[in-house]
Formats: structure tokens, sequence, C-alpha cells
């Protein structure tokens, strides 16, 4: 997964629009630059991406999710999870 | 700031990471003030949006939730553009104990934004200030026992968070009545408008009504001895056996007297109260709840509350309302209860209606979130007790205000 694929998602799908365009640190959930519907949508592709539901319980969203090299950096590490759980 | 605004008309704070955070060209600025008797014609015209009801029926609601509150006076923040109230977020007063010591807790309820102030950031603006305001007044944390797929979401992304399932069983072919995320709103109108089919040809072929229609019918030809069916609750007798019946020290609404008359006159609901006395003491008691609603019959029922002294009276409850057979469907959280009980559902046909854990797709739970320093250590603790564990809550549907 690599970043221009996540801010495509962003601007494309859910039409974020921010001064200065995206960016890898561009805070998307604390800003507000995501509203409710936004994290919705976010939450069905990234689950889409990882293959799986996701508890919400193992998730902090205000950190994990609020910038694309958050989101990233989640969606690596569910991978790699689910990877290493696989092989137990 | 006045009118209408225009996306982009105003950009907001910085954030943490300070120059890096760009800011949203959509973010709107609003005014966010607390409620005051003034707005209360306002408050309940804009609740239309949340409920079909008649404007007398939201009038009434209103009075009944937040005026006759036993606990608190309105907890109402309201987005204004201009002189216009175009958004708004309600908590409503409960009373809570946890091992013998009791916190007032506000519960967040309505939450309405006028469709042409959406995704312009305004609930996240209401929720800011709401969260410094009741930090304020000294409530310790704040809860959500009714969040919706989109709320509970928007929820999580401002620090909410949620304490597991509530493990909603039930009985009967009713099915999910949540909305789905994920699908769209044709579907949903066309999944909506397919239920309220079947529904109606159910009725229309069995006969059947309202289901307290045919509960009072089944009730008098068929008593039960040592049941006893009213429509108002016996509130110093209910308080009395819960004051008698041993108590875990978890989290649990308070049931006394005062709470339990007010809060079985929600005027969007209907209930009816099975109890079971011996030697003209209350035993055990059953409480059977579901929307009034003006224009569709509600045909599903929920045990929003019950309480006995043993298993046998408890078993008797749940059996005669069952011989009753009055209800298409009947639901429960069987979350807060032991195995023993939810062994009794099960023999009785109760299963569960959940399936997958998803933060698209959430199961009823606890939210909630510390009105203080999120980061402390205790701030995710009361009484000593861990909010984050459902094992440490006992939570009725009644606490709850969608029933």
């Amino acid at each position: 997964m690599d970043r221009e694929r996540v801010i495509r998602f962003l601007e494309h799908e859910l039409h974020v629009n921010v001064h200065g365009g995206l960016r890898a640190d561009t805070s998307l959930i604390e800003s507000g630059a995501l509203d409710s519907l936004g994290i919705l949508r976010l939450a069905l592709w990234i689950e889409n991406e990882v293959g799986r539901s996701l508890d919400p319980s193992t998730i902090q969203l205000p950190t994990d999710w609020n910038t694309i090299d958050s989101i990233l950096a989640f969606i690596a590490r569910t991978r790699n999870h689910d990877r290493s759980a696989a092989t137990r | 700031m006045t009118g209408v605004p225009q996306p982009g008309e105003m950009t907001l704070r910085a954030t943490s990471s300070g120059d890096t955070a760009r800011i949203p060209l959509r973010m709107t600025r609003y005014e966010v003030v607390p409620y005051s008797d003034e707005f209360q014609d306002t408050v309940i015209d804009i609740s239309r949006f949340l409920s079909p009801d008649s404007l007398e029926r939201r009038r009434a609601y209103f009075q009944w939730k937040f005026l006759d509150n036993p606990y608190v006076d309105p907890m109402i923040y309201l987005a204004k553009s201009g002189d216009r109230v175009v958004g708004m977020r309600a908590f409503s007063g409960t009373k809570w104990e946890v091992d013998g010591s009791e916190y007032m807790i506000p519960c967040a309820t309505n939450l309405v934004v006028l469709p042409e102030h959406r995704q312009r950031g305004i609930v996240r603006q209401i929720m800011e200030v709401a969260h410094t305001d009741l930090a304020r007044r000294g409530f310790p944390i704040a809860i959500n026992l009714s969040a919706r797929p989109i709320t509970h979401i928007a929820s999580l992304s401002m620090g909410w968070r949620g304490a597991g399932p509530l493990e909603d069983v039930r009985r009967g072919t009713i099915s999910d009545p949540r909305p789905r995320p994920g699908i769209g709103r044709v579907q949903r109108r066309v999944q909506r408008l397919w239920r309220r089919a079947i529904g109606y040809a159910k009725r229309r072929v069995t006969g059947s009504r309202p289901p307290f229609k045919r509960f009072d019918q089944a009730v008098v030809r068929s008593p039960r001895h040592g049941i006893a069916v009213d429509r108002y609750p016996w509130a110093d007798s209910m308080a009395g056996l819960v004051k008698r019946l041993p108590y875990d020290g978890r989290l649990r609404h308070v049931r006394d007297p005062q709470y339990l008359e007010w809060r079985y006159r929600n005027p969007l609901s209907d209930y009816r109260f099975v109890y079971r006395q011996q030697h003209g003491v209350l035993e055990g008691y059953l409480v059977i709840g579901t929307k009034a609603r003006e224009h569709a019959p509600e045909v599903e029922a929920y045990i929003v509350d019950w309480e006995a002294s043993s298993a046998e009276v408890r078993a008797a409850l749940l059996e005669a309302v069952l011989d009753w057979d009055a209800f298409e469907a009947l639901a429960v959280w069987q979350g807060c209860f032991d195995a023993s009980v939810r062994a009794l559902l099960a023999r009785h046909g109760f299963e569960t209606t959940e399936t997958d854990i998803s933060i698209t797709s959430p199961r009823r739970t606890v939210l909630m979130r510390p009105l203080g320093r999120a980061d402390r250590q205790d701030a995710w603790t009361l009484g000593g007790r861990s909010l984050l564990e459902i094992g440490n809550w006992d939570v009725r549907m009644i606490y709850s205000d969608g029933f």
C-alpha cells in the first residue's frame, strides 16, 4: 500500500479537500477534515484493505487514523498481526 | 458571524502537530451555546429530524426527558449559524452507583444536524464545547447507551471508547432494526418498506394487533397464580426489592422510587409490569417495553428490566410472559446476567442476533469518555473499577433512552 493510493481514496472518494493539498502528516480526524460519514467510509475501505472486520475496541481512532502515515502504519500493523496469527 | 456559512468561509484551529495540520476547506465555524428556555420550541422543532412523531408527542417527550429529569437541568448544546439553531447534542441526567458510591453521569442522547449543515464539522464543534462544559460542571465521565453506527464511529474519533458488547438476544422473527452502514439510502428504504409490508401482512393474516393489546387479552384470559400485571411501576416495591437483593458492586443505574416513577413515564414507550409476590412481598418483576409509535404499531417487545429473589421466581416471570405468547419478537440484553440466566434464556429460545464485531457495524455497547484528561492513569476508571470492561457494568435496556 502506498501513500498515493490513500491520497487518491481520500481526495476522490471522500472528497477531502485541505488548503495546500494532502500530505502524509495532514491531520484528518482531529482537524475535522473527515466528518462522521467520511470516517465510516474510511473504516469500510480499511476493512476491505485488510480483508476482515475491525474490532472497535482495538483501535484508537484519533491517533491510529489521524494521518495518512498513521493509516498506512495501521494497515501494515494489522496485516502483520494477521499473518503471524495465521502462522501460529 | 451571521447568515448561512459557506464552505471554506472560515478555517479553524491548528492541531497539536502545529503547521503540519492542514485545514479542511469544508469546515465552517458555528457558535455553540448551552440550552436556555428561549430555545425550547426550537429544540422540539428540530427534533423532527430524529422522530416522525407529532409535535405534541415531541413536546411531551422533551418535557419528560429534560424538564422532568430528576437529576439535572437540560444539558443541551446548540450550534447556531447566525440566529438560527442548526444542530444540537443533548445529554440527559443519570445517576449510577458502583460499589456503594453514587455518581451523576450525563448520558448522550439526541443528536440533530440540519441537512444543509452536515459534513461541515459541526458535530465535533458541539462535542468539544460539551466536553469542556460537562467537565467544568464536575461530571467524571459521559456515556452513551444508544449510539447508532455513525454516531458510534464519530464518538470513537473524538476519544470515546466502548466497553464491549451488551449481547442482544431475542426470541422471534423480527430482523435487526438497526440500519446497516455501507448500504445505500434507497436500499435501506426498500428494506424498511419490506419489513413494514411483512409486518402488515402478518397482522392481516394473524389478526394480531400492537403487542400489548394481545398481551392484555392473554393476561385476562389466562391468569397465572401469584403473578400480577400492571401498566404502572410499583416504584417503592421495585426499589425495595433491588435494595434487598445482593449487589455485586458493578456499575448500574440507581433504581430508587424517584427514578422508577420518572423513567417509566416516557411518553414514547409503553410498558407492562409483571410482578411476582409472596405473602404480600414483591419477590420479582419483569418489565416489558415497546415503542409507542403513532403510525407503525410495534411488533417487537423488550425485556427492559428483570429482577428476582430466586431462580424460581425469575423463571416463573419469564415463563408467564412467554406462555401469554403475545409478541412476535422479544429481545433483551443478556450481558448483565450471569450464566444461569443466560441458560434460562437459551432454554426458552433466545438467540444472539450479533455475529461479527466490526467498527462499521458495531454491537450495542456502553460508549464513554472521561471528561478530565483521558491520559491520566485513573481516567478510565470509576470507583476503582475499569470502565472499559463490560463485566464491570450491569446495564439494562431501561437505562438506555432507546427503550
